[in-house]
């Protein structure tokens, strides 16, 4: 070996060795001896480039460790590629939490060993808590309304029934013996007539409106009257009362109740909740549909084994067969054009299953109308 | 030259077959290798005849007709942005295709950047310098045409063949394909 080859061999194993210290030098421009062998200087040149990429890695490296994502290592350098791996995933990362934070809970992290395991627990907690506080929002909401209205329904009655008392006593003096047709008013047969058929109208009026008073009176405290025991039949015709300017447009309802119907097992209030949700949904699907006025519902109930079945039936498009379990899905809609937020069956499911202890299931022959069926126990005796 | 008898060239998702009446015992499922078999082989096929520049040219625009029906065929386009996207990358892994993640969406201008990790096409090549995911830019095009309805210029930037580990591919929206 000749002096200047022994020279670079040493000049070369100390920059070696700054490199495996993780002291990588400035790229620089070895001076090739020009007596140097072509092993030496096919050395110096391999040297020179692992230098090269080590300061790469080590650059690259530091840029991930402070947060930028959006450095640029240089291409087309293998010993990069792990790293570029780990930036991919990063960069993803950032995409997936800003989607997060901006509200699309849909998302989920795969193949990135335990983070992807916090990752879709963190988002199995956040769609969590959005639907407790879409909850307690709506039964804050629905408790509020249910007062106000309870309260309404109280001032009303009250004057009904006095009214209604007094109209029966008209009617009785009318038809009471007298001189004439008129009773013991003493009016001619002709205007007699026409006071007592006023008079009946009016009355069936106020009965009318007692009814409905009535109705939603019993349906604003179905929550506080809950004992654990519900008049199925009941609840549907209340539901109906109260819930009929929101399908009457959309459908006529065709009731097929059982007269004979056990209670069932479970809180009124939670009861009224399904059958409206129910209602609506199947109203909304008619509307959607374009069947304005020719839709058609039918609620049906009936004793199946041992259980109470509540059947609702459309003669809309129906749920295609691939939707019927999505349709359950917290915030899944067909429609988010019409502002609907895939509240009404995913809760419809939770309170049914949750709290009365029966199962909702979608059903229907494709491309006729959707069949909801509610399975509920009957109460104990 | 228009190729003659256009219409029977025409693919469209019933000429995949019922696999399973086909297959009773081998099944849906072919190795990696097999694919990747047919495509590099056919690459040479036409490089050899035409230039690798109209091999690669072919393959994307077999690729972007093969996203289009994949798409209309096994993706619910129904979905908004953002359920589409997790719909996608499921079925992409279950497929096993890749493992798609995006990286970076600019909404706006429909400009986007997307990885695709364990790449059918090319994760595992020998490192040749050269990006190969021809037909990946296609199909990654096909589908988004098929959803948003807007044609897209997709390149792949980033290769496993180039010595990435990654594939990355930058997307955006392009004039009117013809």
């Amino acid at each position: 070996m000749t002096t200047t080859a022994g020279a670079t061999l040493a000049a070369l194993a100390a920059r070696l060795e700054a490199v495996a210290d993780g002291r990588v030098p400035a790229p620089t421009i070895i001076e090739f001896p020009t007596d140097a062998e072509p092993e030496l200087r096919a050395l110096l040149a391999t040297v020179s480039r692992l230098e090269t990429n080590v300061a790469a890695v080590r650059e690259f490296s530091a840029a991930l460790a402070e947060g930028r994502l959006d450095f640029a290592p240089p291409p087309r350098l293998h010993l990069l590629g792990p790293l570029k791996a780990l930036q991919a995933s990063l960069r993803h990362l950032t995409w997936q939490t800003q989607e997060v934070a901006g509200g699309h809970l849909e998302h989920r992290v795969d193949f990135l060993g335990e983070f992807s395991d916090a990752f879709n627990r963190m988002i199995e907690a956040l769609r969590n808590k959005r639907h407790a506080e879409a909850e307690a929002l709506h039964a804050s909401r629905d408790a509020g309304v249910g007062h106000l209205a309870s309260g309404l329904a109280h001032e009303i009655n009250t004057p009904i029934q006095y009214m209604a008392d007094n109209l029966r006593f008209l009617e009785d003096v009318l038809a009471a013996p007298g001189d004439d047709a008129g009773g013991d008013l003493h009016l001619p047969a002709d205007r007699a007539a026409d006071v007592r058929a006023a008079v009946a109208e009016t009355l069936e009026g106020a009965l009318a409106i007692g009814t409905t008073v009535q109705a939603m009176r019993e349906f604003s405290l179905a929550g506080e009257l809950g004992t654990g025991r519900c008049d199925l039949n009941r609840a549907i015709n209340n539901t109906l009362i109260v819930s009929r300017h929101a399908w009457q447009e959309a459908a006529t309802v065709d009731l097929r109740l059982d007269a004979q119907l056990p209670l069932v097992a479970g809180a009124t209030a939670e009861v009224c909740q399904v059958v409206l949700q129910l209602l609506l949904n199947a109203a909304q699907a008619l509307e959607d549909a374009g069947l304005h006025g020719r839709g058609r519902i039918t609620v049906t109930t009936r004793v199946a084994d041992d259980a109470v079945l509540l059947e609702i039936v459309d003669n809309g498009p129906g749920i295609p067969v691939e939707r019927r379990e999505q349709v359950f899905d917290l915030f899944w809609t067909s429609r988010p054009d019409k502002g609907r937020r895939g509240l009404g069956l995913p809760t419809c499911r939770d309170i049914v299953t949750n709290r009365l202890g029966g199962r909702l299931e979608v059903g229907g022959a494709p491309g006729s109308g959707a069949v909801l069926t509610v399975r509920l126990r009957p109460a104990s005796c | 030259m228009k190729p003659e008898n256009l219409e029977a060239c025409t693919f469209t998702w019933a000429d995949l077959g019922d696999i399973d009446t086909g297959r009773p015992n081998l099944g849906q499922e072919v190795p990696v290798i097999v694919y990747r078999l047919g495509q590099y082989a056919l690459r040479e096929a036409i490089a050899l005849r035409y230039g690798n520049e109209v091999a690669a040219g072919i393959l994307r625009d077999a690729g972007w007709i093969a996203g289009r029906e994949y798409c209309r065929n096994a993706l619910d386009v129904s979905l908004p942005p953002a359920a589409f996207v997790d719909g996608l990358q499921k079925s992409l892994a279950e497929l096993r295709v890749g493992v798609l993640r995006l990286e970076h969406v600019d909404a706006p201008s429909l400009t986007m950047t997307m990885t695709v990790s364990e790449d059918l096409d090319c994760s595992g090549l020998p490192v040749t310098g050269t990006t190969v995911c021809d037909y990946d830019e296609g199909f990654i095009a096909g589908i988004l045409h098929a959803y948003l309805g807007v044609d897209f210029h997709v390149q792949e930037i980033d290769c496993w063949a180039t010595g990435d580990r990654t594939c990355r591919f930058s997307v955006q929206p392009e004039p009117s394909r013809t």
